[in-house]
């Protein structure tokens, strides 16, 4: 008797203690789970508004479905390979562009960011072909490139080449001075300051750069995809809108935005995998 | 559905054992739109039409339709889909085309199902009551939109004085009934699911109330392709016809819906509540010419096209 | 006695050749004898970190010069290492503790890596960081991450170490600590080192030489000999009746209420 009584003062009194020591480390993580959490709550009361608009009639039009003749879209549409094969030819071909353009923009970034004159000649042709958008070069570009697989590489290394360049000279040039001045006291000479030094310092920067080229290159694979396409994701939303399917249409849509969030998601892990000092310079 | 599935492969794969079994096939090109009017060819591929005449067909649909005379001239296709406008447009700008097959013509007013649809209260019956008003087309300054104020027009009305609202097709229902337009020109099978409901209503066929027998739409190559190889042009556009003649045979014969349901991927259910236009077998160079004259008219071409060298000699 | 490091006639204007150049000292000469510690204390802005760079070949003088060992120098010499008072950014974020004390050794050929680590542990013991080898700087706290700076100082093994106001980011406890072990390290390991800071008692404290800059356009005001016993002590040395009379000296050169003496 007297045991169980004492048995919840105990743990009560460690309880108090733990929530007055451990006070600064716990907090930040239980605030996050908690936005995540409503986050979550938010998405799952817009789309049982979206199921009710529909079902109840609120929104009419047959381009409306509800969300689960959505869900119920993409599950067959996913086990199928309807939706799930043109969702991986999307992704292979995002993939492929993303790659080039992001090499390419790292490495002419990093010289750039290294000499002046190069960032003087090159930057404002930089600066005036940047803010073209994508669905407007794509037609002209067809007669170039054609209507297949290397248009769309093309524009989306395009799309990927600009963030990363900008960023990786952003990220060269921001390199700490007292970091190259350390690397001068010590004698390291000028290619191993480049490769030991400012590459390393600059690497959160590119890392930014190729998370931001990451969700752009998705979104231009769809557009071009959408405008010259017979293949990918892309192609299927604008070919289930004309064949009057807009379950499979809003299928194909959540699969992206589920597409871009686990993209992202797995770019934050790698970047913490690898550069676990990212945000504590 | 499975059933005649099959049933069909086992008479294409019958055709294929025909003299072009084993022989290396031709591969070609097609760019074409997801919609009815590319039916014959399908027919012709699934009953083995152009394996029988040696060529392999590879379909590339363009939900729009844009990127067929890009595609063309950038040698991506061989062949392509396209509608009058866009091939008399390219062939003004110098683009060197030649019409090689036919694709779509009126040529019955009971045949022209698409249509100006508005909503039954607006109360609107011709074109002299679209003044002021916003019409809504797939793409401005193309066939649709051509037809559009030609029929308003004929109708008493100033086509100038009638604001054009590009809408996708698939949105064009809703946007009739939500009022971003006033009336819309609808096209199959949209204008078919829409007009069975009765808010919506059709007040005119404008293809077949300004021009009878138009030839909305062609199989196109380059002019340099059709010199290059006319063998294969040849060949193409005798299996084509031959897919055309099946097709035009067997208009209510449920075997189609698999078929049509295959490239436009819309569910054969919604399919069977069509009407199957018969397909033409020749291209009209006349018909050609009146919708240059319309083109002028409109101010979409400067002069008249030479149709006559336009048109390939085995289109006709 | 041959100096060391010795600045004769050091100038530097900022901004040379522009319309808002301004001049930041002038005439400035001073001979520091091998195992020497001579701080250099002055007001702020008066030019004493360029100084310091120009001394470390960091920087270029607009005119004057500087040798080394009788070399004039024109570049960061070797056996010359500078200590940035912004530790937090001169150790690289990416790099273990290990690996940032390692990073002057890393030219030396692959066969002598394993034998330079272990010296690097041993620097790394010497600052009072054993054990702490595979953690990140952003891992330690202020004063700990400017202790590893110092034992990859060390690890250069310089003859001339160059300190820029190396303690004037920890709390006044931590900076005791890091001054005397600044005073060990340079007893055992007989560098010559060079202070700059507007600290005049750690100043008096650590040197055996104070040169005092003026207000600008700044000169070199005075050079006063410490003369202070060593070790020294915190407790007893600052209760020294010589470190008071410094200590007095120097506040008021430095807050401009006294023409300089000879002490």
């Amino acid at each position: 008797m007297g045991q169980s009584l004492a048995a919840p003062a105990v743990a009560r009194a460690t309880t108090a203690r733990s929530a007055g020591s451990q006070n600064p480390a716990p907090r930040p993580r239980r605030n996050w789970a908690h936005t995540r959490a409503s986050g979550f709550a938010l998405i799952l009361v817009l789309l049982a508004l979206w199921e009710a608009s529909s079902r109840l009639g609120w929104v009419q039009g047959q381009s409306w479905p509800p969300f689960s003749a959505v869900l119920v879209a993409a599950w067959r549409g996913t086990l199928g390979g309807e939706l799930s094969l043109p969702l991986l030819s999307t992704i292979g071909r995002m993939l492929a562009g993303y790659a080039i353009g992001c090499s390419l923009g790292v490495a002419l970034g990093l010289l750039l960011g290294a000499n002046r004159w190069i960032r003087w000649i090159v930057l404002p042709v930089v600066e005036m072909i940047r803010p073209i958008p994508i669905p407007a070069i794509v037609p002209p570009l067809i007669l170039f490139l054609g209507i297949d697989d290397a248009l769309k590489v093309f524009v989306v290394a395009l799309a990927s080449f600009f963030p990363a360049l900008i960023n990786t000279m952003a990220g060269v040039l921001g390199v700490d001075d007292v970091l190259l001045q350390t690397a001068r006291t010590f004698r390291v000479g000028w290619s191993r300051t480049v490769l030991r030094v400012v590459l390393p310092a600059t690497l959160p920067a590119i890392a930014s750069g190729l998370r931001v080229a990451i969700g752009l290159a998705l979104v231009v694979t769809v557009v071009a995809e959408m405008i010259a396409g017979s293949a990918g994701i892309g192609y299927y939303i604008v070919q289930m809108q004309y064949a009057l399917r807009p379950d499979a249409m809003y299928a194909a849509v959540l699969c992206l935005a589920v597409t871009g969030y686990v993209l992202n998601r797995l770019f934050l892990i790698g970047e913490a995998r690898l550069m676990p000092w990212m945000g504590r310079g | 559905m499975l059933n005649r599935r099959s049933l069909l492969q086992t008479g294409a794969a019958l055709a294929v054992a025909g003299p072009a079994r084993g022989a290396e096939l031709e591969r070609v090109r097609v760019s074409i739109i997801p919609i009815n009017d590319v039916t014959p060819l399908f027919v012709a591929i699934e009953r083995g039409f152009f394996r029988n005449e040696g060529l392999l067909v590879d379909t590339s649909p363009s939900a729009g339709g844009a990127t067929g005379i890009p595609g063309l001239v950038a040698g991506s296709y061989d062949i392509a889909y396209g509608n009058v406008v866009s091939t008399l447009l390219a062939a003004q700008q110098g683009i060197e085309l030649r019409v090689i097959a036919p694709g779509t013509k009126i040529q019955e007013a009971r045949n022209d199902h698409s249509a100006i649809v508005v909503r039954r209260e607006s109360g609107i019956r011709s074109g002299k009551d679209l003044e002021g008003k916003v019409v809504g087309v797939n793409t401005r300054n193309n066939v649709i939109w051509l037809y559009a104020r030609a029929w308003i027009k004929a109708t008493g009305g100033n086509p100038d004085r009638v604001t054009y609202k590009e809408i996708p097709h698939p949105q064009m229902e809703d946007a009739i009934r939500q009022k971003q337009v006033d009336a819309g020109y609808m096209v199959v099978p949209y204008v078919t699911l829409a007009t069975a409901k009765p808010e919506f209503e059709k007040i005119a066929h404008p293809y077949s109330a300004v021009q009878l027998g138009v030839d909305v739409g062609q199989y196109l190559a380059t002019a340099s392709f059709v010199q290059s190889k006319p063998e294969t042009v040849a060949k193409f556009v005798r299996a084509l016809r031959r897919g055309i003649e099946w097709y035009n045979a067997n208009l209510t014969n449920p075997d189609l819906l698999p078929i049509i349901s295959g490239f436009t991927k819309i569910e054969v259910p919604l399919l069977k509540t069509l009407t199957l236009p018969p397909a033409p077998l020749v291209v009209e160079p006349a018909q050609m010419e009146r919708t240059t004259q319309l083109m002028i008219e409109h101010r979409l071409l400067r002069k008249p096209v030479d149709v006559k060298a336009l048109v390939a000699p085995m289109a006709l | 006695m041959s100096a060391r490091l010795r600045l004769s006639n050091v100038r530097k204007v900022y901004g040379e050749g522009s319309p808002d150049a301004y001049l930041a000292f002038d005439s400035i000469s001073l001979d520091v004898a091998p195992s020497e510690f001579v701080a250099v204390v002055g007001p702020s802005g008066c030019g004493k970190s360029t100084l310091l760079r120009i001394a470390a070949g960091l920087a270029p003088a607009s005119a004057g010069e500087v040798e080394l060992d009788g070399r004039s120098v024109s570049g960061p010499p070797p056996g010359v290492v500078y200590l940035f008072q912004q530790y937090a950014k001169s150790l690289f974020p990416w790099r273990t503790v290990i690996d940032n004390v390692m990073f002057p050794l890393e030219a030396a050929p692959r066969s002598e890596r394993r034998s330079l680590r272990e010296r690097c542990s041993e620097y790394l013991k010497q600052v009072g960081l054993a054990g702490f080898e595979n953690k990140y700087p952003w891992q330690l706290s202020g004063g700990m991450q400017q202790r590893v700076a110092i034992a990859r100082a060390l690890a250069a093994e310089p003859r001339v170490l160059l300190l820029d106001e190396p303690f004037s980011a920890v709390d006044a406890l931590t900076r005791m600590e890091l001054q005397s072990l600044v005073l060990d390290l340079w007893r055992e390991n007989r560098f010559t080192a060079v202070l700059v800071t507007h600290d005049v008692e750690e100043a008096v404290f650590l040197a055996d030489r104070v040169a005092v800059l003026s207000h600008r356009p700044t000169t070199l005001s005075e050079v006063i000999e410490v003369g202070l016993p060593r070790p020294r002590d915190h407790i007893a040395t600052r209760e020294d009746k010589r470190f008071l009379e410094l200590r007095h000296h120097l506040m008021e050169a430095l807050l401009g209420r006294l023409a300089p003496v000879a002490a």
